[in-house]
């Protein structure tokens, strides 16, 4: 696409501009400031957008919106012109031609081929400074990437992937690493692999375990079965060596044995047994001498007592009597107290009676006698009697009180009277808020409307007055819109513009014309110069004589009189000779030569003349072109007056100019608008005020006569309306009241003569019980209760004064009958106490017996003591006879017949019994040494043994012994030890466990080798792939670098290669085949190296997108002037292809290419000032014309 | 009437192959699986009251060198002989090697076959002849049954022997014979060994001849059931022969065939229904299960990335926790592709093109094969013997091309999706 035209609306330093691009090469002018950046970035962001935020370009100073239109002509031939606006919505909007397709900013990214801002930056608008940082730049603008072969697929992808691969991969394995994960998987396999062989039990070392163990149980078995023998042999050899010494102790006991003679009968003890019985029959002996001095005190004891068995045997009676002393003394003190409270209780209790009534004595007691039923009933009678009454009163009371209500009630409604509501009233009231506000807005209106009436007045005033008659029915009127209006004032500005130029340019070429005339006129005056026609006349004239000479000698038959005459002048000398002729000739040929000597000789005059009147010529054809030019402007200008005025031809009247036309239409849709407000406002009125009177009118009829204002009315209506309302609310609240208290009082009737009724019933019921007890009729309820009670009271009273009486007589009984008791027991025992009071005479009687018991039980207790003297006596006596019969005994068996001599067998008999236990103890210790070890054997050892070497036997038999134990220690610890390996073996095989992981690991390994090979396999092909590719791919891009380099550069390099490193450095050939790289070139050289790059890339992207408009910013300063030229020469030509707008700030590059591009104009920016003076477009304003110069 | 079993090829104690021990993996389950195989066997004849046992060759493996897998396995044997049940072994081309064999004192109940010439044993209790000659090297490569005694006259005879019969391409040739060869001898039944895969149906019924496979697979090329056959002969007459599961862990491969929109939760929900059906027809046993994913998927380029695969592989690993330790993910083979025309891609004039057109050409180009080989040279240098314990070759063009499919997978997803 090329851009051919840019109208910036707002955008930096430009507002409304108009700038012309050539289709092909375009060579932008402006200092510095003078906004060639901001072009730069206009084009950009015209094609891919305004920056949405923080947009540098937005000017305060600029109200306008930030906008511009393009127009593009496209590759395919259409046209695009379209105008982008800086927002969100509807930022593009235009169309293409001659399809008409609309065209949106998606619409737009299909046509610029998808490419964005970024690419459009890096690729297509480049200053020096990005061909400086060549390389990164390169990088950036996936040059590196075209160059090796297209941006499609994307090699950055490609680079990623490579790298992300390369990494997998190296994480997984590498040639020299260790840490990786299949390294360290081999490590394990080969860990594992020695674990297992460790592990494993081979073969071999088994069958050299089986020989071994069984040579170690051998070794173990022999060691035991000698230690065994040893042990034995040591046993017995230790027994024998323990049992010598009983055995001989055994020995010597028995041989004194035979040495003693003692009776076979005699027994061990007899010695002491004889001992014994002496001290028992010497302890007998005494015991008895002592119970016969005892027996002799006791009997004279006995004979010293003296008991009274008269007064024991009456023991109880006197008990008995004693008993009853405490209680006579008791009667004694009591007795006169009883018998005066008696009398006491008696005199009250008649009193009382007395009370009662005059004549009642204590007969009336038992005749008022009541039951406790009786007693009950008569309580009953009175609670009940009691609560009849109180109820009854109460209800009395209630009733008085409803009916003081009811009358109250009653004359509250008879004052309550029914004031009728006023419906009317009612539904005015409903209607009055809204009428208010309907007041209040007629109010606003009618103040509005006053304002609009004015300012319709006012607008009428604006609009002049040949147009003001017909307004006032100006709805009609047809008039065109103030566009079509702009649009016409723009053409008629336009053609005024057009007109003025036109005749200025005539106006000039008069003047020019004038000019020169003058000078002419001037030179003519001060030069005379033979005309160049006379000259070419003269010449005429003489080849024309020389023809007719030529004709007369060659042919003279043939001569022509007529030309001859024709020829000269002067026709009279016609008939002229042919004398004459010659002579003529020659002096048109002298006539000829004179003037052109003149000529030749004044060339330079000549000259001058000769041009001045060329001038003047070509000035009158101009005036004349430019004459015709004026008439079709004015032509034009007065067809558009008249389309001016056709355009108002529905309206009465002319129009003026298209300004003021607007400004009155402006004013006239004013007009129209506030004209229909106000007819809108006031039917508003009209409406607002019918339903105010309506409202009114109604109200006034509420109140007839009154001539209250609504307001007043309506606050009285609501006066009324309300008063009426509480009325009736009361008075309802009455009439609901009523009837419930009548009811009431119905209720309390009914209760009082339901009492009456149980009062009746009560009072049959008292009669029945007065009747019951025979009690006066005349008693009442309370009465009789009162005497009831007073009755029972006097009664108890008197029953007690009666057991006051009994108990005296008791008590006076018992004081006798103990003197009777007394007075019998003393006749009968002790007479001397007979006249003794009573109490006293007892109390000497039980000490008298208490005295004869005593007696009488020592006499008892002694006649025991003396019964068991006499048989211990008894006892002690035969006892002493049994030991002298032993005694006898013991001595038979000794076989002697006195003691002297039974001391001698009996001490031989102890030695004996010693001897015999010494033996027993000595066979029990050797059978306990021998065990069991044959006993006819081992005595017979014994007899024959021989104590010392039998110790130095054991003694090396204990070496021996040492030695096998260790011996066999150790044998037995290597054979389990084996033995355990052997049992090991039929266990769980680590080697299978180990075996196990091994094959895990390796499946790991398996699984990582697995994952490892593919991505080393993927690196290798993407490497692959890449080199085919730059291969089929390369040359052409470098072909398109190395052409245009050699171009820019005359030959002075002829090649371009890259490198095949990955990152495809590039290298310089020059004419001499040296290779170089660009950072050894010439700074001049390495930027037409960089920019040729970069064509050849715009080159390659052009084959397959829409070639986008290239933007270069001054990139030809570091070239020299031929170099620059060339550089142009390579620019032109490329711009055949894709357009380049070429922008500077050095004037030398206007001439430079003006020399190159002869027919290419320059776009002067705004306050771009060229050397001669002439300021192409000033700021603020449109330029008329793409300013030029040539 | 009896019964006898024939079993073969029990290698015991030779690890299985192909398992990844990741963190948490039952790996004691799977470790004395050979010898639970063993042990079941051993029951099946003790409960079933068998008349006899016989192992048709490879008890042990060659290589195998641990003892102590000898006396268990002689332990297992004495078992036998308390239930006086005679076991007859052959030597395979395994046990051949095998020095654990040689140092081993057998119980009395054990009989192995001469390794010299054929051998025969009469049991005259059930009428029965045993045949068989066991190898005395490695390599067999004579036909050993052609020297067979004819069969005993009115005996049941068995001819035990351990053969790859005309070839098998997966196991090396070992004393082949030809199923004539094998009628000829006029026996009742042939005790095969050597082929891990049970013939089903057998070789031939008349005579019955059939390989009873392993006694528990060892990898993944080994799935399914795997066990020994029950014999019931009545009155001279081969009457039932029922195959019985013997092992404890069952290999299976699941293969979660994904859909182009199908992402890695599609994935880890598919893979869990795959786990669950496989474990189920397991029927109670430990299940070793690979899992490979395949399909041109959109899971594919969240795969691609590492972290994302990683994650993954850990998410299907635990699915096996919701088996409580009775499934063991044995590997995962994430074998996507992206879900993209690869073919439309191949026709562009971009790079990418031409690097699937030249990932194509390799594929069906044994010298570039062999050429991209070299890159993966510096692995074989540094560990040539574990690969090759790992059956790898990365000269073998077969893996090779596998390779390069995954290759291909990888590439595209890492140049588009950069591009996405």
């Amino acid at each position: 696409m090329r851009l051919r035209e840019l109208e910036v609306e707002h955008f930096g330093v430009f507002s409304d501009q108009s700038l012309e691009f050539d289709a092909g090469f375009s060579l932008v002018f402006g200092p510095n400031e003078a906004g060639k950046s901001t072009l730069l970035q206009l084009i950009r962001e015209m094609l891919f957008g305004f920056k949405a935020q923080q947009n540098p370009y937005v000017f305060e100073q600029h109200s306008g919106e930030m906008a511009g239109i393009a127009s593009f002509d496209m590759h395919d031939g259409s046209q695009l012109r379209f105008r982008r606006r800086k927002g969100k919505k509807n930022e593009v909007v235009g169309s293409q031609e001659p399809s008409g397709r609309e065209i949106d900013a998606s619409a737009l990214g299909q046509l610029t081929g998808g490419a964005n801002k970024e690419l459009y930056e890096q690729v297509f608008g480049f200053s020096l400074r990005e061909l400086a940082e060549a390389d990164d730049s390169l990088k950036r603008a996936n040059l590196t990437e075209a160059l090796y072969g297209g941006g499609l697929g994307g090699l950055a992808n490609f680079q990623k992937a490579q790298t992300a691969l390369q990494a997998e991969a190296d994480a997984l394995f590498t040639a020299r690493g260790s840490k990786q994960q299949i390294h360290q998987l081999l490590s394990g396999i080969k860990r594992h692999a020695k674990d297992l062989k460790e592990a494993t039990v081979k073969p071999r070392d088994f069958e050299q375990l089986v020989r071994e163990s069984s040579g170690a149980a051998d070794a173990v078995s022999a060691l035991r079965t000698r230690r065994e023998e040893l042990r034995t042999r040591k046993t017995h050899l230790e027994r024998l060596a323990a049992a010598i010494t009983p055995w001989l102790r055994q020995q010597q006991a028995e041989a004194e044995l035979g040495t003693l003679n003692v009776p076979d009968s005699f027994p061990l003890d007899g010695g002491e047994r004889l001992q014994r019985l002496k001290v028992q029959r010497t302890i007998i002996a005494n015991e008895l001498a002592t119970i016969e001095q005892e027996l002799i005190e006791e009997t004279d004891q006995i004979a010293a007592l003296t008991p009274a068995p008269e007064l024991v045997a009456r023991e109880a009676t006197i008990r008995q009597l004693e008993q009853q002393i405490t209680q006579i003394t008791g009667y004694r003190s009591d007795l006169p107290l009883r018998q005066q409270d008696s009398l006491s209780i008696k005199s009250r209790v008649l009193a009382k009676l007395r009370d009662f009534s005059p004549d009642w004595n204590c007969e009336h007691l038992e005749r008022f006698q009541t039951t406790l039923a009786q007693r009950d009933e008569i309580d009953r009678l009175e609670s009940k009697l009691d609560e009849l009454t109180q109820r009854k009163m109460s209800l009395v009371a209630g009733r008085r009180t409803i009916q003081a209500d009811i009358s109250s009630l009653a004359k509250q409604l008879a004052q309550t009277n029914a004031a009728e509501e006023s419906v009317e009233l009612a539904a005015l009231l409903e209607r009055a808020t809204a009428y208010q506000r309907d007041v209040d807005r007629l109010s606003d209106l009618q103040d509005q409307i006053r304002d609009n009436k004015a300012k319709v007045q006012a607008l009428l005033a604006k609009l002049n007055s040949p147009f003001e008659a017909s307004m006032d029915g100006g709805s009609a009127l047809s008039l065109p819109l103030a566009a079509t209006v702009v649009e016409f004032r723009a053409r008629l500005k336009k053609f005024e513009e057009a007109v003025d130029e036109a005749r200025r340019r005539l106006e000039s070429a008069r003047q020019e014309e004038s000019d020169k005339q003058e000078q002419l006129a001037q030179f003519d005056a001060r030069v005379a110069v033979p005309d160049r026609e006379q000259l070419v006349a003269t010449r005429v004239h003489r080849d024309a004589g020389w023809q007719i000479v030529r004709m007369q000698l060659l042919d003279p038959k043939a001569f022509d009189a007529k030309a001859v005459t024709k020829w000269i002048d002067n026709p009279t000398n016609v008939e002229a000779t042919t004398g004459f002729l010659a002579d003529a000739y020659e002096e048109a040929v002298a006539d000829c030569d004179k003037l052109a000597d003149e000529r030749q000789g004044r060339a330079e005059q000549a000259a001058t003349r000769d041009q001045l009147t060329f001038d003047i010529k070509r000035l009158v054809e101009r005036g004349t072109t430019l004459e015709q030019h004026l008439a079709e402007r004015l032509e034009q200008r007065s067809q558009l007056a008249s389309e001016w005025k056709g355009l108002w031809s529905h309206c009465p009247f002319e129009p003026v100019s298209p300004d003021a036309m607007l400004d009155w239409l402006s004013v006239f849709d004013e007009f129209s608008e506030a004209r229909s407000q106000l007819q809108r406002l006031t039917s508003r009125v009209d409406a607002l005020q019918a339903s105010v009177a309506e409202f009114e009118g109604r109200l006034a009829a509420s109140f007839p006569g009154s001539n209250e204002t609504p307001t007043q009315q309506l606050a009285k209506a609501k006066l009324q309306s309300e008063a009426a309302r509480e009325a009736r609310v009361r008075r309802q609240a009455y009439e609901e009241q009523l009837p419930e208290k009548e009811e009431s009082l119905q209720t309390i009737d009914e209760q009082l003569a339901d009492i009456e009724q149980q009062t009746d019933d009560w009072q049959i019921r008292w009669e029945a019980f007065l009747d019951q007890l025979s009690f006066p009729r005349e008693w009442n309820v309370h009465l009789a209760s009162k005497i009831l009670s007073g009755l029972a009271e006097a009664r108890n009273d008197w029953d007690k004064a009666t057991d006051l009486d009994t108990r005296v007589a008791d008590m006076e009984s018992g004081i006798e009958s103990f003197r009777q008791s007394v007075h019998a027991l003393c006749d009968e025992l002790v007479p001397d106490l007979i006249d003794f009071v009573p109490e006293h005479a007892m109390d000497e009687l039980q000490s008298r017996l208490a005295k004869a018991k005593a007696a009488d039980r020592d006499q008892h207790q002694l006649a025991i003591s003396r019964d068991k003297l006499r048989k211990r006596q008894q006892s002690k006596e035969s006892q002493l006879g049994g030991i002298d019969v032993e005694l006898d005994q013991l001595f038979k068996l000794a076989g002697v017949d006195g003691e002297t001599n039974f001391y001698d067998i009996a001490s031989a008999a102890t030695r004996r019994a010693e001897l015999i236990e010494l033996c027993r103890e000595a066979t029990t210790e050797i059978n306990a040494i021998r065990g069991t070890t044959d006993e006819v054997g081992f005595t017979q050892e014994l007899s024959e043994l021989d104590s010392d070497s039998v110790r130095i036997e054991i003694e090396r038999i204990t070496e021996e012994l040492t030695q096998i134990e260790r011996d066999y220690d150790t044998a037995h610890g290597r054979a389990t030890l084996l033995e355990q390996d052997r049992k090991n073996l039929d266990g769980v095989s680590r080697a299978a466990e180990i075996a196990v992981d091994l094959e895990s690991t390796r499946s790991q390994l398996a699984s990582a080798v697995d994952r490892w090979a593919p991505l080393v396999l993927a690196q290798s092909l993407m490497k692959q792939a890449l080199k085919k590719f730059e291969r089929d791919h390369q040359p052409a891009m470098l072909g398109e670098v190395e052409r245009l380099l050699d171009r820019m550069t005359l030959g002075r390099y002829t090649k371009i290669e890259r490198k095949l490193d990955e990152y495809g450095t590039l290298l310089v050939v020059d004419e001499q085949g040296k290779r170089k790289q660009p950072h050894q070139l010439s700074t001049g050289t390495r930027e037409q190296l960089y920019l040729a790059i970069r064509l050849a890339y715009i080159n390659h992207y052009c084959n397959e997108s829409e070639p986008l408009p290239i933007v270069m910013d001054d990139v030809l300063v570091n070239f020299d002037i031929e170099r620059a030229k060339q550089t142009l020469q390579v620019l032109a030509e490329f711009s055949e292809q894709v357009q380049i707008i070429f922008l500077t700030c050095h004037q030398h590059m206007i001439e430079l290419v003006s020399d190159v591009m002869p027919k290419s104009k320059p776009v002067i920016l705004p306050g771009g000032k060229l050397a001669d003076g002439l300021v192409v477009a000033s700021r603020g304003k449109k330029p008329r014309s793409t300013p030029a110069i040539s | 009437m009896f019964k006898f079993i024939h079993a073969a090829d029990l290698h015991i104690d030779s690890p299985l192959r192909g398992l990844e021990a990741y963190e948490g993996a039952p790996v004691e389950r799977f470790r004395a699986a050979t010898r639970v195989a063993f042990e079941n066997l051993v029951n099946l004849a003790i409960e079933y009251e068998v008349s006899f046992v016989i192992i048709a060759g490879d008890l042990f493996d060659g290589k195998w060198q641990d003892m102590k897998t000898g006396l268990w396995t002689a332990n297992q044997f004495r078992r036998l002989d308390r239930a006086n049940i005679p076991v007859y072994i052959l030597r395979g081309n395994h046990d051949a090697a095998s020095k654990v064999r040689q140092a081993l004192a057998w119980p009395d109940n054990v009989h192995e076959f001469s390794v010299r010439k054929p051998q025969t044993f009469k049991l005259e209790e059930y009428d029965v002849a045993l045949h068989g000659q066991g190898f005395a090297h490695h390599e067999c490569n004579d036909d050993i049954a052609s020297k067979y005694p004819e069969a005993v006259e009115g005996a049941f005879n068995i001819g035990v022997l351990h053969t790859s019969l005309t070839g098998n391409a997966e196991h090396d040739t070992y004393a082949p014979t030809s199923e004539s060869m094998l009628r000829s001898k006029g026996y009742d039944y042939w005790a095969l060994g050597h082929i891990h895969q049970r013939s089903e149906p057998p070789i031939m019924t008349e005579p019955f001849v059939a390989y009873s496979g392993n006694t528990q697979g060892r990898h993944i090329r080994e799935a399914g059931p795997r066990g020994c056959l029950l014999n019931t002969v009545v009155d001279g007459e081969l009457t039932a022969t029922e195959f019985v599961e013997t092992d404890t862990l069952r290999w299976h491969q699941a293969t979660v065939e994904l859909d182009e929109q199908d992402d890695i939760a599609n994935l880890i929900t598919k893979a869990q229904r795959h786990i669950a059906s496989c474990h189920e027809s397991s029927a109670g046993r430990f299940s070793a299960i690979r899992i490979v994913v395949e399909g041109a998927c959109a899971a594919h380029h969240e795969l691609v990335q590492t972290i994302r695969r990683e994650e993954t592989l850990t998410e299907l690993r635990n699915l096996a926790n919701d088996f409580d330790d009775e499934v063991w993910i044995e590997k995962i083979k994430l074998e996507t592709r992206p879900p993209i025309d690869i073919e439309q891609l191949r026709l562009g004039s971009d790079l990418v093109a031409e690097l699937l057109r030249l990932l194509d050409e390799a594929q069906d180009d044994e010298v570039r094969l062999k050429t991209l080989a070299t890159d993966l040279a510096p692995l074989a240098t540094k560990a040539g013997t574990e690969l090759s314990a790992c059956e790898i070759d990365v000269q073998d063009l077969a893996q090779l091309r596998r390779w390069l499919g995954q290759a291909e997978g990888i590439l595209v997803s890492q140049l588009l999706e950069a591009e996405a």
